[in-house]
This record gives structure tokens, sequence and C-alpha cells, in this order.
């Protein structure tokens, strides 16, 4: 719900009187939290929203994963007097925002493309960085660019304009190069890798081209992706070294979020990118029915040459992975159904129903099998 | 030349204005509505409005924000509006109805989208699918949609109803229905 537009105005007056204090805050660090007014109105409002957001079904209710994120949040701010909350939202986008309460938000499709753990420890420490450097209340007082009023709009409502405006318009161009920097320097400290920091950039980099997103989001008014590779590129240069790049446990720990997002890529119809996920997904569960299901279905919906074959064989290798999943069996069902070979068509509609004795698509199979008589 | 000046103007053009009355946006909806452009005619429920245009029928009883019942087209072979995907000639009507609720659900300003029902009906005299899904948007708003659709020719037509999903969808779903019912297509031109 966005907030009336009397609040809005009365919020960015606020923020524009607010302009007039100092923006020479020291770093939210040390024992304890010590917080301007102005600021706690804005933890405040904050709190209003992670609350909705996290009520709204958009975010991934998977406590395991939660908390592996919270535990690299702690390796990189070990210092500061208040909690991280790291929530992942169910969305294909590459996207990630943090509030100035703490609440980190990674899209599911960010963290599904990333490679390994120190990629996703050079996010974090960017993110945390905007919160634990108090970026929100100085661009308030600094009405710098679209901040004050970013504060003001996206802090009274968790829909369209907090993540959205969070997102999309971000922090001022200087705030984000100085969440680059120190959120670089607390990944190195922590003992990651830091030549993975500029990986991640070019991931996200080759996903605007493939997309052809015209205005992404992760970088609309921040320093451009070119140039904040080469801005990591001559970071990574200045400390050198090797360090944690923990590539096994990311993966293990982020594979059901990089399923999923297959799945959403395949509803969109972003066959290109759910075949890719589908494929990781099994590079890095093995054998595993849905991962053969998502990609014999995306290969099936994206019918180009060969592709019914492969869909085929991927059901098939389904079946072969876990013989009690239904969905495979339904799907192997239409496609003899539709070439009309009702035999086998009968056979694989009838295992599915067997599998599946509430089938939300049931009405839909027995007039199939009944066409089949 | 003489100028006209400016306080003539405004009259003359305050003249003009209601000379010709602009069209009003809303109309009262009743008996049957003939698309013939888009190949379709149904009969409207009385006491309802609808918007004031020839093709492409929306109607409401209380406000578009609270309940509107519709018909949409969609060219075969051509993306939807929100997902990439094609409705394409020889597909299944489950098919159809998997890509249509594949576009609600890829709609940027939506949350979830629930499955509810998913059946074969006619629609029209044609072999199609009735589809009853709860939508929840982003901005925390909750929704019911329910949606006949089948393919004709090069078009896949769905008549569609929405709805707060608490009180109102249950309340006019009857109403949708019957309309649903009396949906025709016209014979090809």
């Amino acid at each position: 719900m966005n907030l009336p537009a009397k609040a809005v105005t009365a919020l960015a007056l606020a923020a524009a009187l607010a302009g007039c204090a100092s923006t020479n805050l020291s770093p939210h660090t040390g024992p304890r939290l010590a917080l301007e007014e102005d600021e706690k109105r804005i933890w405040l409002q904050s709190e209003d929203g992670e609350k909705r957001l996290n009520l709204s079904g958009l975010v991934e209710q998977s406590p395991e994963l939660d908390s592996y994120l919270v535990g690299i949040v702690r390796k990189l701010f070990p210092d500061i007097p208040f909690e991280f909350r790291i929530r992942v939202m169910k969305d294909a986008g590459m996207n990630a925002f943090a509030l100035p309460n703490g609440a980190i938000y990674i899209h599911t499709g960010l963290l599904a493309r990333m490679e390994n753990e120190a990629q996703l420890a050079a996010l974090l420490g960017h993110e945390g960085i905007h919160t634990v450097n108090r970026h929100a209340i100085k661009g308030n007082r600094e009405l710098h660019s679209k901040s004050a009023i970013y504060a003001a709009v996206t802090l009274g409502g968790w829909g369209g304009s907090l993540f959205t405006m969070a997102s999309v318009t971000g922090y001022h161009r200087d705030l984000e190069r100085e969440a680059d920097a120190e959120g670089f320097r607390r990944m190195a400290a922590a003992g990651y890798d830091p030549s993975e920091a500029p990986k991640l950039f070019r991931i996200l980099g080759a996903w605007i081209e493939e997309t052809g997103v015209k205005d992404p989001y992760f970088f609309s008014s921040h320093p451009k992706v070119k140039e904040r590779i080469e801005s990591f590129e001559s970071l990574t240069a200045s400390v050198g070294g090797k360090g944690i790049v923990n590539r096994e446990l990311f993966l293990a720990k982020t594979r059901n979020v990089v399923l999923e997002t297959a799945g959403l890529d395949l509803k969109a119809g972003r066959y290109e990118s759910a075949l890719r996920g589908a494929d990781k997904f099994l590079s890095i569960a093995g054998n595993d029915a849905k991962g053969h299901y998502i990609r014999g279905e995306t290969l099936r919906q994206r019918n180009g040459t060969g592709d019914g074959e492969q869909a085929v064989e991927a059901y098939l290798r389904a079946i072969s992975a876990d013989a009690s999943y239904p969905e495979p069996y339904r799907a192997l069902g239409l496609i003899h159904y539709k070439n009309s070979e009702k035999v086998e068509a009968r056979k694989y509609l009838e295992k599915y129903l067997i599998l599946n004795p509430g089938a939300p698509d049931r009405p839909y199979v027995e007039g199939y099998l009944r066409a089949t008589q | 030349m003489r100028r006209i000046p400016i306080a003539v103007m405004l009259v003359l053009m305050a003249a003009g204005c209601a000379a010709t009355p602009p069209k009003p946006a809303w109309v009262p909806a009743e008996g049957t509505f003939t698309a013939p452009k888009s190949g379709y005619s149904l009969v409207l429920p009385a006491g309802w409005t609808r918007v004031n245009r020839e093709e492409g029928l929306m109607i409401t009883r209380d406000g578009a924000t609270l309940q509107v019942i519709g018909v949409n087209r969609y060219k075969v072979g051509t993306p939807l509006q929100h997902t990439k995907k094609k409705c394409e000639k020889g597909m299944l009507p489950q098919e159809l109805a998997g890509i249509l609720v594949d576009d609600l659900a890829s709609a940027v300003n939506v949350a979830s989208v629930e499955v509810l029902e998913n059946a074969p009906a006619r629609i029209g005299d044609v072999e199609g699918f009735r589809v009853v899904v709860r939508l929840r948007f982003k901005g925390g708003s909750d929704r019911k949609c329910a949606f006949y659709g089948a393919m004709r020719g090069d078009q896949v037509f769905d008549v569609y109803y929405t709805a707060a999903a608490r009180h109102y969808f249950d309340r006019d779903l009857g109403v949708f229905e019957e309309m649903a019912r009396s949906f025709r297509f016209l014979p090809p031109s």
C-alpha cells in the first residue's frame, strides 16, 4: 500500500528540514546503537515496512538459508550494535536493497546467478555499508539528488513504493561508491577472495545485456557497471592475495533458489535463463527429478529444433531419478496424446493420476483418457 | 487582418465545447453487447455500467477497483503482455489456460498467483477452459479472478471477472457465470 499523498509530502518536508542537520555522522559501530531523532523515525518506518514486506508472500520461508546469509553478514560486520536480517525475495530479477534498519533483501534471481560465497559477501558488504554508514539519514539531510525523496517515499509502504524506490532509485552515486569501497574492504578483511567482487558485477552486466533491460534497477543511479568492474579490479589489485571462496557450500545452500528461479523464468517465457538455471541446479543436485522436469518443460515450451526429443529425454530421466514424481508422466502423456499415440498416452496419464489422485488438472486428464478409449 | 480578442476567442471555444459535449466515459450496461470487429456478443447484466467504447468490453457495478467483467483477445503467435510465451495453433485448452495463468504470474505488480480451479469448459460453443485464481498484489491487495477462454481461428478469447477477494468476488460470481453462458462467437465475416 502506498502512502497517501499528504503523508508523502509531510515526509518529504521533514526530510527537507532535516537537510539543515549535519551529515557528518559516524558509522553505527561499537557496542551501543545511537540514533538521532530524525533517524529514529526512519528506523520505525523501516520496521513497519519490513513487517509488511515479510508478510507479503514475496519472501522465501527458509530459516536455513536466512541463517546462512546472516552468518556471512556477521563475519563482515562483527563490530556493529544491531543485528542484520537478510531475506530472500521470490523475484527472478537481479536486485538487492538495504533498509536503514538493518533489513537486507536479495532477489532469488541475483542469488541464483551468483557462483560462490565470496561474491555473496561482496554484495552483502555493499548493502550492509548502506546501513552501517547511515546512508538513508545522510541522503535525507543532504537532500542530495533523489535520496531524500527516496527515503520519504519508500519508508511509508512496502509495496510498489518501498522496494521499487529502494531498488530503482537507490542511494546517491557518491554513497554507492562508498558502499562499494568499504564493502570491499569488509569482504577482504573477513578473509574472502577479493577477486570475486568484480566477477559479481560481470554476472550482472551479462544479465543486463541478455535481457536488454533498458533501466536496470540495480544500476539506475549507481555508477555504471563497467566503471564498477574496473573500480573493483583496481581495488583487487591493491589488496592482492587469495581467500575464502566457499563455492560448494554456497551452491548447496542456494540450490533450491536456483530451481525456483528457473521456474519463475519459465513462467515468464525466458527459456534461455530457465534452461541455464535447470542445468545449474542439476550440476549441483545431481540426478534430481524436479530439475530434469523443469529442463524438459523448458525445452518442450521453447519448441525449437530438436527440443521435443530432448524434452522427452529429460522427462524420462526425471522418472528414472524418482519414479514416484508425477509431473513427468503427465508431460509425456500429453506429448503422446497430441501425437495421437493413444496407448502410450494412456499409459503415462493413468500413471500420473495414480501417483497424484488429487491432481488439480484431473478433469482435463480424465477427458484425455476418455478420448483415447 | 483583425486579431480576435482573447475574451472572444475563449467564448467561441466554450461555445464549441458546449456544441459537442464529450462522450461519457461510462454508460449503463444492459441488453446484448456486440463487438463486430472482435467477433463476439454477450448479454450484459442490468444495473452495471460499461466503458463507452465499441470494442473491448469492460463493465462494473460498484467501480473498477472493486469488480470488473470484461473480454480480452490475444493473437496467436504473439507474446502476451507479461510473459514472453505465445499461444500457438494446436495447443490444448489446458496449455492455453497455463499460459494465461503464467501471464498473470509474470506481471510486475503481482506477488503470487494461486490456482483454485482449472477445468475444461465450453465458451461460445467452443472447447476451452475455466480457471479461478487468487491474486496477491505487491501492494498488499487480494483479488480473485475467474476466466473462461478458448481459441477460435487465430485468436484466443477470454471472458474474465476480477474482484476484491473479500465480499465482492462471491457476490457477483453468479452474474459473471450467466454472462459467460451468453457469450457467442459471431459468424466469420
